[in-house]
């Protein structure tokens, strides 16, 4: 009997050591445009009132829309919001959160392919500003102080975080380039970061002297991450603009768009939609029109 | 049966193969554990470097400083199989795969999947995916590791592990072999020893000279196998004591004055020792086998059912009683006891042990009469001590009060009291002894033990008493002095009287001389007087005589009769008073001659033979002729005196005159058969004016003299005079000295 134990007990240890595992496949590559036949409601986020690091609660919102449709909610992400306008205009996703700066094209005309859904208000307001920033030790005062200095954009077509700078510069008939310069190594004194996140960050970080960033994401991230706000120092605030939209592809299905846009503006409604709603930092969602935009219209044009 | 040599080399292997198999698996682990520690660390170094390095690319979206930096790295470590870089939403920035990114990372990209390691297998092997986020979480470095080249050292420390363990348990085999040999080499030898010691060879020692446990067992063996053996003759020599102790107790049993018999349940006798028989008077064949109630209470009867051996058996307690027993016609009585005992066959018997106690008995009786005499005369003596008109105490040696009784009180008046002087010392109670020196005497008694006597006069309580002391000592067993016993008469009142009688004794001295003076004249008086009486009187008897003689008239001889013996009586009493005068003035003078008894006897008897034959009286005279010396007169007047009382006293009957020789003495005996004396007065005839009442003098006449004087006479001889009488008839003794042959 003791034999017998003693058996089963090496048995165990030596079979303990061997782990069965299923084998990953790394010869297959992700295909573009693989969701074409994937049925559920797809969304972007390219650009919303809260720095990235909230877009966790998102998915909460999505999955809150899913429960409302009766149908999986997917969220698609682009690293630029040109290639979120893409989506739209391929009418491959269904809605997006997108900067005002993406909803209106160089021609200062709303972008083809997308009409606006609802816009997200925030403390009461339904516009939102472009904060010019530097390093709080600098001794930088004004915008036109940063001639020659490293400067970081958003993305090409944010509209606090490029066009609005690229507008002041206008008014003085320079551009970003002729403005900022280039480095001793002949490269451009700006860059994107694709990030009002990452924006902040690089002028706390002294990666850049000064940034044009989204004052919704600056005054959010004032809470979050205090320590990086304490770095950098605000030197201009932009009129307002309007708020960045939800849109949605000009070839939407009426019922769908109809569905999404009450879904929205009855979301403040319900408990659960209203705690999403707080943790994104917005009061509700509320229908806007065009003419919301109609300075960055003017700004496009004027930048172009 | 496999040997246990066989058996120590199995288990030896077998333990050498299973610390050898756990050694293995737990190294191999732990090495693996530290190969792949290293690896993992190496990895997030890695991964931790890369994204160091692509931070700052990335904040300025530099995507080709980051490319180069995780291309240099891939470079730098062949281990590395892929890296990429997402930003903060997990969109793959950067990556190193040729042919795009994979599917299967998708999701792992993803930041709401960010952990430290992921481990995947694929088809080129085991792949660590090591994660490291970039400054403030804007982005995430992946870098994909191989474990191939870990595995392969893995593998290779593993040969060299297996190759240490199997020439670990070889050589534990070749160990094991040697131990086994070692250590069962003196197992074998024990075992020869314990077979040794099984047969009985005890004197062979087992050669083990280690010093570790079987050394110890086999100087254990040796020390046992000389034990046993010393044992086995103890064992002998027990026996033989017990065989010794079995004859000693047998030779006991037989010799105990009591008797003891062994009866099993059914009150069968079953031993018995020569005492019983003794005691019951029977021999063995007569008690073996009989049951004890048969022969304790006879036979004849169901007498199971008084024998107490069944109680005894039930209560198992111990049974004691006396029996009375009929033995050879004697009664004897017995003590049983009676006890219960379980043999060594398990066997229920009880043993009877018989003490004949007879003597024992009556030895008892006569202690109790004995102690009924002690207590009966303790009593007494109390009562006495306390009734006797004498103070008594007692004390001891050291003068402490052991006694005293109810006299010693009330001489004392009642000043002490008995309960409180016992025990205290005798001056404390009597301070006045020692002024009297009384401690002294004390002291004089118990140093000499002899009896002190005094007479004191004491002032003793305001009163002056007179005691007479007698200090008694008791001595113990060796002649010493323990205790004394003190005797106190209260003599006052004697003492009184005593003075008051020595005051009379001297007026009684001077009247008694007073008296004696007049005694003498008295005697003179009447001595002369008696002469002086005589004289006419002699001539008046002899005339009458002479008057009788004539020839007168019966009327006159009648008177003359009459004259002449009362003339005679007249005589007779003048010689009384005459004599009475000279006894007891001592002058009474012997003529000492010597006489025939005879004679005088017959002398006597003619002149008393007119009066006799008055009465018709016959006198018998059987007296021979004895000649002694005395005066005749005198003994002439005694027989006389004996005779005329003899005829004055008898009424009817006879007088016996009887003589003879005895003890050299003449023995006259005077035998009548008259009225006799009354025993209580035969003593007090002889006595002076006795008569034995009133009436006699009346009826008898005489003067109460006559055999006081008879008596004087007779001793005045040296003779012995006395009379013997029963109321009928009177017989007179008279013892005169040695007669003188004719």
């Amino acid at each position: 009997m003791k034999r017998a134990y003693l058996v089963i007990f090496i048995i165990l240890i030596i079979t303990g050591c061997i782990e069965k595992q299923d084998k990953v496949n790394l010869s297959i590559v992700q295909e573009q445009g693989a969701m074409v036949n994937d049925t559920a409601i797809k969304v972007a986020i390219a650009s919303v009132v809260s720095p990235k690091e909230s877009y966790a609660y998102y998915e909460e919102m999505m999955q809150y829309f899913s429960k409302k449709l009766g149908g999986p909610v997917k969220t698609v992400q682009r690293r630029s919001y040109q290639e979120i306008n893409q989506l739209i205009q391929d009418n491959e996703i269904d809605f997006a959160f997108i900067c005002d700066g993406a909803y209106i094209d160089n021609d200062g005309k709303t972008t083809a392919g997308m009409r606006l859904l609802v816009a997200p208000q925030v403390n009461g307001k339904t516009t939102y500003n472009s904060y010019i920033i530097v390093h709080k030790n600098s001794n930088y005062t004004d915008f036109l102080d940063l001639r020659g200095r490293k400067f970081a954009f958003s993305d090409p077509l944010s509209n606090t975080g490029k066009l609005y700078p690229a507008y002041r510069l206008a008014l003085i008939n320079e551009t970003p380039r002729s403005f900022f310069g280039m480095d001793e190594n002949g490269r451009n004194n700006t860059f994107y970061t694709y990030s009002h996140d990452n924006s902040i960050i690089a002028v706390a970080e002294g990666l850049a002297e000064g940034a044009a960033v989204n004052s919704l994401v600056y005054e959010y991230m004032k809470n979050t991450r205090p320590e990086i706000i304490a770095k950098t120092r605000v030197i201009e605030v932009s009129p307002p603009f309007g708020i960045p939209p939800v849109v949605v592809p000009e070839a939407i299905d009426p019922f769908l768009e109809h569905r999404l846009k009450d879904i929205f503006l009855d979301m403040d409604k319900d408990e659960n939609g209203m705690k999403i709603l707080s943790n994104v930092k917005i009061d509700r969602f509320v229908s806007i029109n065009d003419n919301a935009y109609n300075s960055v219209m003017e700004m496009r044009k004027r930048v172009k | 049966m496999s040997s246990l040599r066989f058996k120590i080399i199995i288990s030896t292997l077998f333990i050498i193969l299973l610390i050898v198999t756990g050694s293995y698996v737990v190294i191999q682990d732990i090495q693996s554990g530290i190969i792949e520690g290293e690896f993992r660390d190496k990895g997030l170094l890695l991964a931790n470097n890369l994204a160091a390095q692509v931070t700052t690319p990335l904040l300025v979206n530099d995507l080709i400083e980051i490319r180069s930096s995780i291309k240099n790295n891939k470079n730098n470590y062949p281990d590395i199989e892929y890296v990429y870089v997402t930003d903060s939403e997990g969109i793959v920035l950067v990556h190193t795969f040729e042919n795009g990114f994979p599917k299967a990372l998708q999701e792992m990209a993803k930041p709401s999947n960010f952990i430290d390691e992921h481990v995947f297998n694929t088809e080129n092997g085991i792949i660590h995916e090591f994660d490291a986020p970039l400054f403030k979480n804007i982005g995430y470095v992946h870098v994909g590791v191989s474990e191939n080249m870990v595995r392969a050292q893995i593998l290779e420390a593993s040969r060299k592990l297996l190759l240490l363990a199997v020439s670990s348990v070889f050589l534990g085999g070749l160990f094991a072999y040697f131990i086994g040999r070692k250590l069962t080499e003196p197992i074998e030898k024990l075992t020869e020893g314990a077979n040794r010691i099984n047969k009985g060879i005890l004197d062979k020692s087992i050669d083990i000279n280690t010093k570790d446990e079987l050394g110890e067992l086999a100087k254990t063996f040796n020390e046992m196998a000389l034990s046993l053996n010393q044992k086995i003759n103890d064992l002998i020599s027990a026996k033989e004591q017990t065989e010794s102790a079995e004859k000693y107790l047998e030779t006991l049993f037989n010799s105990i004055k009591d008797g003891i018999i062994v009866v099993n349940t059914s009150h069968e006798i079953i031993k018995t020792n020569k005492s019983y028989l003794k005691i019951m008077g029977l021999g063995e064949e007569q008690v073996l086998g009989r049951t004890c109630h048969e022969i304790m209470y006879g036979t004849g009867k169901d007498l199971k059912e008084i024998c107490s051996i069944d109680n005894l058996m039930q209560k198992n307690e111990n049974i004691r009683f006396v029996h009375e027993i009929e033995v050879s016609g004697t009664t004897k009585i017995l003590d049983l006891s009676c006890s219960a005992f379980t043999d060594i066959n398990k066997n229920d018997n009880i043993i009877l042990v018989i003490r004949d106690i007879t003597q024992q008995k009556l030895l008892e009786e006569e202690n109790i009469a004995f102690y009924n005499n002690i207590k009966y005369l303790k009593e007494f003596n109390e009562e006495i001590l306390n009734n006797v008109n004498l103070a008594i105490h007692v004390v001891d040696k050291d003068m402490n009060i052991l006694a005293v009784n109810d006299e010693l009180v009330r001489l004392s008046r009642g000043r002490i009291k008995k309960e409180v002087v016992i025990n205290k010392n005798l001056y404390e109670v009597y301070p006045f002894l020692k002024e009297k020196r009384a401690n002294m005497e004390y002291e004089h008694v118990i140093k000499t033990g002899e009896i002190f006597l005094s007479e004191e006069k004491t002032q003793y309580y305001d009163e002056i008493i007179y005691t007479s002391t007698s200090k008694i000592p008791i001595k113990d067993k060796n002649g010493n002095v323990e205790k004394i016993i003190t005797v106190i008469q209260d003599v006052s009142d004697r003492k009184k009287l005593e003075e008051e009688l020595k005051d009379s004794y001297e007026e009684l001295k001077l009247t008694y001389s007073k008296l004696n003076e007049l005694y003498k004249l008295k005697d003179n008086f009447l001595s002369n007087i008696s002469h002086e009486l005589r004289t006419p009187l002699t001539s008046v008897i002899g005339y009458t005589e002479l008057m009788i003689g004539e020839n007168i008239t019966s009327g006159q001889r009648h008177k003359v009769e009459i004259i002449l013996r009362n003339s005679k009586r007249l005589s007779r009493l003048i010689r009384a008073l005459l004599d009475t005068t000279l006894i007891e003035s001592n002058n009474l003078q012997l003529d000492m001659q010597t006489v025939d008894i005879n004679e005088l006897i017959m002398l006597v008897a003619e002149d008393l033979k007119t009066m006799a034959s008055t009465k018709n009286l016959p006198i018998i005279i059987e007296v021979p002729h004895l000649v002694t010396r005395g005066d005749r007169d005198r003994l002439m007047q005694v027989f006389s005196n004996i005779l005329d009382n003899a005829i004055k006293f008898t009424i009817t009957g006879e007088i016996r005159i009887t003589a003879g020789v005895e003890n050299e003495s003449v023995h006259i005996k005077i035998s009548d058969t008259g009225v006799g004396i009354p025993e209580d007065k035969v003593e007090r005839v002889f006595d002076r004016f006795y008569q034995m009442d009133s009436s006699s003098t009346r009826k008898y006449g005489g003067t109460g003299l006559g055999l006081w004087i008879s008596k004087n006479i007779v001793e005045a001889h040296g003779g012995k005079i006395w009379a013997e009488s029963k109321n009928r008839g009177s017989t007179f003794h008279i013892l005169l000295p040695k007669p003188v042959k004719k």
